[in-house]
């Protein structure tokens, strides 16, 4: 159990009280519509907020630290899972390639222009799906 | 004492179904992993039958059309990671071993541990019932990648490819919950006196792994809801079209699909560790350097996932990465191998059947090792994409993974689960038509995938390159290789099930090893010892200068 | 139904109590859960500016209510902690647990007038993918909610018959953190538009 702590519950009381102050800014900060404004009310108010929820009511400011260090790793791992994958999915275009999503492309014969298979799949998108058209010999 | 008196009032019910007592909960999953096997097993038989003898009828199946292909090769390599590898090695032994080796009287929740049998049965009857839908189970590959497994236009089996996706994502569950019983009960349950580095190798290994896998999987759990929402709904995390990517769920599953991989390796690593050292009298040569080296094994297995991704069109930049992150973790592993071979170095064998199969696991896994090399190198794996080297290679780590070293464990803590022996010879025969054959169904399945044979083609007759007879004579001798390793398995089904009731009775430790859970009786009653024991030294103290004997179990003064 | 606790429940090497460290753990599992979808879909919302004329829809007063909803649940999970553990007190600690479940129904309640007006509206999973992520993220935390809800009953019930006090700290825990999902939640669906 958490041990040597003796807060009473005007400490808690007083961290909510924190949090609730914390809350305002958050929900005020968009009314100024500066982007950047915003960003730091919403986001760094929402950091600061888990971090009191995290510390004062979960205790983990006296919980033995590898439980905080495991915590921090799952939170590491988000951060790499991100890095890995924002240069694929979060970009419009690389050093050689553009994504345009298929819906998106206006006139046939440009950058996405359906391949030959492509069309075949268009095609038998058409068809029901009762007969699988797979002549195994086809292709 | 109450429990055992309870134990007296316990029906059939209460001790072998709904038993809570970890040691059943272990052998439940053994067997429901074993069954699935026997399944997964059937199906690569079926298809490996069509690939050397394109369209004529398979004995015990029929002829195989494309669909039905596809859906042996998906549900084939599903059952073998999801319900065998994952089971056997994992739940079934981490339940049965880790509460004998730490020296306490059963998990920590065991109730919990229950639950998570539970659950991982449902799945696999989902998964077996998928099989039986209209459109038959799905046909989309182990890995799922959209838009082929989201739209059922594309995959035809519009009730396979959902039931196939529960099952995982319930798969998933069972081992969230069974691997925090796992973590907790290792960190606080251990004997009076069983410091860190006095804990067996295997145990560490089994709850490094669960550790691993409770790290990695979240993600794919994320994605396989939102796949889920795909299939049925159309909503489109991964549809170009309304704004998703299909890269987003390559990401997603090989986030964990890589760490998986070591999630399944670490815990065979430590059942070969435990067998080697029983069979060398010697101390593992390196204990804290195998330990950290599995530590760090897998926190690179994190940073090397987009390796299977090389060709489907990432950023070139990452793929550099990639390509540098995986050749470095060949490096851990390399060392703990070099860490065995050390402990087998000056040790005095003694070739039992375990002990074969662990020498085995050395040498093969050794060969799918270095073979990764090839396609870890993002300019080779051009080629070498979706090709049978590929297959090549993760069958030269799996099969050691999830059969050899299967087979090790098995054989070795056999005496502690049934207390009879089994039969050595029995046992020879089979490890020489498991190896033999095995070597000979992988060796041409390398030469195929460098002579440019690819993945997940029902018929190599379509393809006239592919079609000349060296190559298919290739392909026979796979699948008559296949053959004699399913008929090889035979002599083990007979020993397994004859000695559990009429091998030579065993003693509490026959084989003369020092870890704890030797010295509860075998098979260990309820509550496994009837004093808990406290721990006096390390786990491998065999051989030690001075003593009469060559081993000093942990647990005597 | 009788199980006889094993002594390997009692036993603590770590020092931490076995249900808090299963609790720990549990919690680190979640995170990489959540995780898979926040990362998910703050990249693709980065990536589809477009998706600001969707994300406008969202009731901002709505969200904020219930985040205050929520952070005052905390409050009274954490004093419920407190008379049980520090004052042994397990009346009182029920009485906290149960305005907790209130605050959870009221979440509930709340979002279920909030999804009600917007599916009404027309604004339902299949109209963007927007709509997909913000059904699928705040749909898997409610059903957070709702199991944790139910915990807590039973553990309110439960301390009441004298039993498993330590459970109030970990029902606890756990709320918490479903409580920092929703912290972090709140700003990606409502505020950054």
């Amino acid at each position: 159990m958490s041990e040597h702590v003796d807060h009473g519950p005007g400490f808690y009381v007083k961290t909510w009280g924190i949090l609730l102050v914390l809350f305002a800014i958050s929900v005020i900060g968009p009314i100024a519509e500066i982007r950047w404004l915003t960003l730091i009310t919403a986001f760094g108010v929402a950091v600061v907020k888990a971090y009191f929820v995290a510390a004062r009511f979960m205790h983990l400011d006296i919980e033995k630290r590898y439980i905080n260090y495991m915590f921090a790793t799952m939170l590491l791992m988000m951060l790499l899972f991100w890095g890995g994958i924002v240069a694929d999915i979060g970009a419009h275009r690389g050093s050689n390639w553009v994504r345009i999503a298929p819906s998106q492309v206006q006139a046939p014969g440009s950058l996405s222009q359906p391949k030959v298979n492509a069309m075949k799949v268009e095609q038998s998108d058409e068809t029901t799906s009762e007969e699988p058209t797979i002549e195994s010999e086809g292709h | 004492m109450s429990s055992a008196e309870h134990h007296h009032e316990q029906s059939i019910w209460e001790k072998y179904i709904f038993s809570v007592d970890h040691k059943v909960i272990g052998m439940q999953y053994m067997f429901t992993g074993i069954a699935m096997a026997l399944i997964g097993g059937f199906f690569v038989y079926v298809f490996r039958m069509q690939l050397a003898f394109p369209g004529m009828s398979v004995p015990g199946f029929g002829t195989v059309n494309p669909m039905e292909y596809n859906s042996l090769v998906t549900n084939h390599g599903s059952i073998m990671i999801f319900w065998v590898a994952m089971p056997v090695l994992i739940a079934a032994f981490g339940n049965f071993l880790i509460p004998l080796m730490i020296g306490c009287d059963d998990m920590v929740f065991p109730r919990l541990n229950r639950l998570s049998y539970q659950i991982f049965l449902v799945s696999a009857i989902i998964l077996i019932i998928s099989f039986f839908v209209q459109g038959g189970g799905f046909g989309g590959a182990w890995t799922s990648y959209p838009p082929l497994s989201a739209k059922s236009e594309y995959n035809l089996t519009p009730w396979g490819a959902s039931l196939w996706l529960l099952a995982v994502a319930l798969e998933f569950v069972a081992f969230l919950i069974g691997g925090i019983n796992f973590i907790t009960t290792l960190m606080n349950s251990r004997a009076p006196g069983m410091k860190m580095y006095d804990i067996p190798i295997v145990c560490w290994m089994i709850v490094i792994a669960s550790i691993l896998f409770m790290a990695s999987v979240g993600p794919l759990i994320a994605g396989a809801v939102m796949l889920g929402f795909d299939q049925v709904y159309s909503i489109g995390f991964f549809d170009p079209g309304k704004g998703g990517d299909p890269v987003l769920w390559q990401h997603l599953f090989w986030f964990f699909g890589h760490p998986e991989v070591y999630v399944v390796l670490l815990p065979a690593m430590g059942i070969v560790a435990e067998v080697i050292t029983t069979f060398a009298r010697k101390k593992l040569f390196a204990y804290k350097t195998v330990l950290f080296t599995a530590a760090a094994t897998g926190v690179l297995s994190f940073f090397v996932w987009a390796h299977h991704q090389f060709v489907s069109g990432i950023d070139p930049r990452m793929a550099n990465v990639f390509t540098v992150t995986t050749l470095m973790i060949s490096v851990p592993i390399a060392e703990m191998l070099f860490v065995y071979i050390a402990t087998l170095y000056g040790g005095s064998i003694r070739f039992t059947t375990a002990m074969l199969f662990a020498l085995a696991f050395l040498a093969e896994f050794l060969i799918g090792g270095v073979t990764g090399i090839y396609l870890g190198a993002s300019g080779s794996d051009i080629f070498f994409h979706d090709t049978y080297f590929v297959l090549a290679h993760f069958h030269y780590t799996f099969v050691p993974i999830a059969i050899i070293a299967t087979f090790a464990g098995l054989y070795y803590w056999f005496p502690k689960m049934s207390g009879r022996l089994m039969n050595e010879t029995l046992g020879k025969i089979h490890f020489w038509m498991t190896i033999i054959p095995f070597n000979f169904i992988f060796i041409p399945l390398f030469i195929l995938g460098a002579s440019g044979q690819h993945r997940r083609i029902y018929n190599y007759q379509n393809f006239p390159d592919l079609a000349v007879p060296e190559l298919q004579n290739l392909r026979v001798v796979a699948t008559v290789a296949l053959i004699f390793m399913i008929l090889g398995q035979i002599p083990f089904f007979y020993n397994f099930i004859v000695s559990w009731k009429k091998g030579e009775k065993a003693d509490a430790n026959p084989w003369k090893a020092a870890t704890l859970e030797w010295a509860a009786p075998s098979p260990p009653p309820h509550g496994n010892f009837a004093e808990l024991p406290n721990c006096y030294r390390g786990p491998y103290e065999y051989s030690v200068p001075g003593r009469d004997l060559d081993y000093w179990p942990q647990n005597v003064k | 139904m009788g199980l006889v606790q094993p002594i390997a429940t009692r036993r603590s090497a770590t020092g931490i109590p076995t249900g808090k460290l299963a609790v720990w753990w549990l919690i680190g599992s979640e995170i990489v859960i959540f995780g898979g979808v926040l990362v998910s879909y703050i990249i693709l919302r980065h990536y589809h500016a477009d998706w600001t004329e969707e994300a406008a829809a969202t009731n901002v007063w709505l969200g904020g209510l219930n985040t205050f909803v929520l952070l005052t649940s905390s409050l009274f999970a954490v004093l419920a902690h407190y008379y049980m553990e520090k004052r042994n007190d397990a009346k009182k600690a029920s009485m906290y647990l149960w305005l907790t479940v209130v605050g959870a129904l009221t979440f509930l309640v709340v979002k279920s007038f909030e999804w009600t007006h917007e599916i009404q509206h027309g604004y339902v999973m299949t109209k963007s993918l927007f709509w997909g992520f913000y059904y699928t993220a705040a749909g898997i935390h409610g059903l957070h909610v709702i199991a944790g809800a139910v915990i807590m009953g039973i553990i309110a019930i439960q301390i009441r018959q004298g039993k498993h006090y330590n459970r109030v700290e970990l029902i606890g825990l756990y709320w918490h953190f479903v409580d920092i999902v929703w912290i972090f939640l709140f700003p990606l669906l409502y505020i950054a538009k």
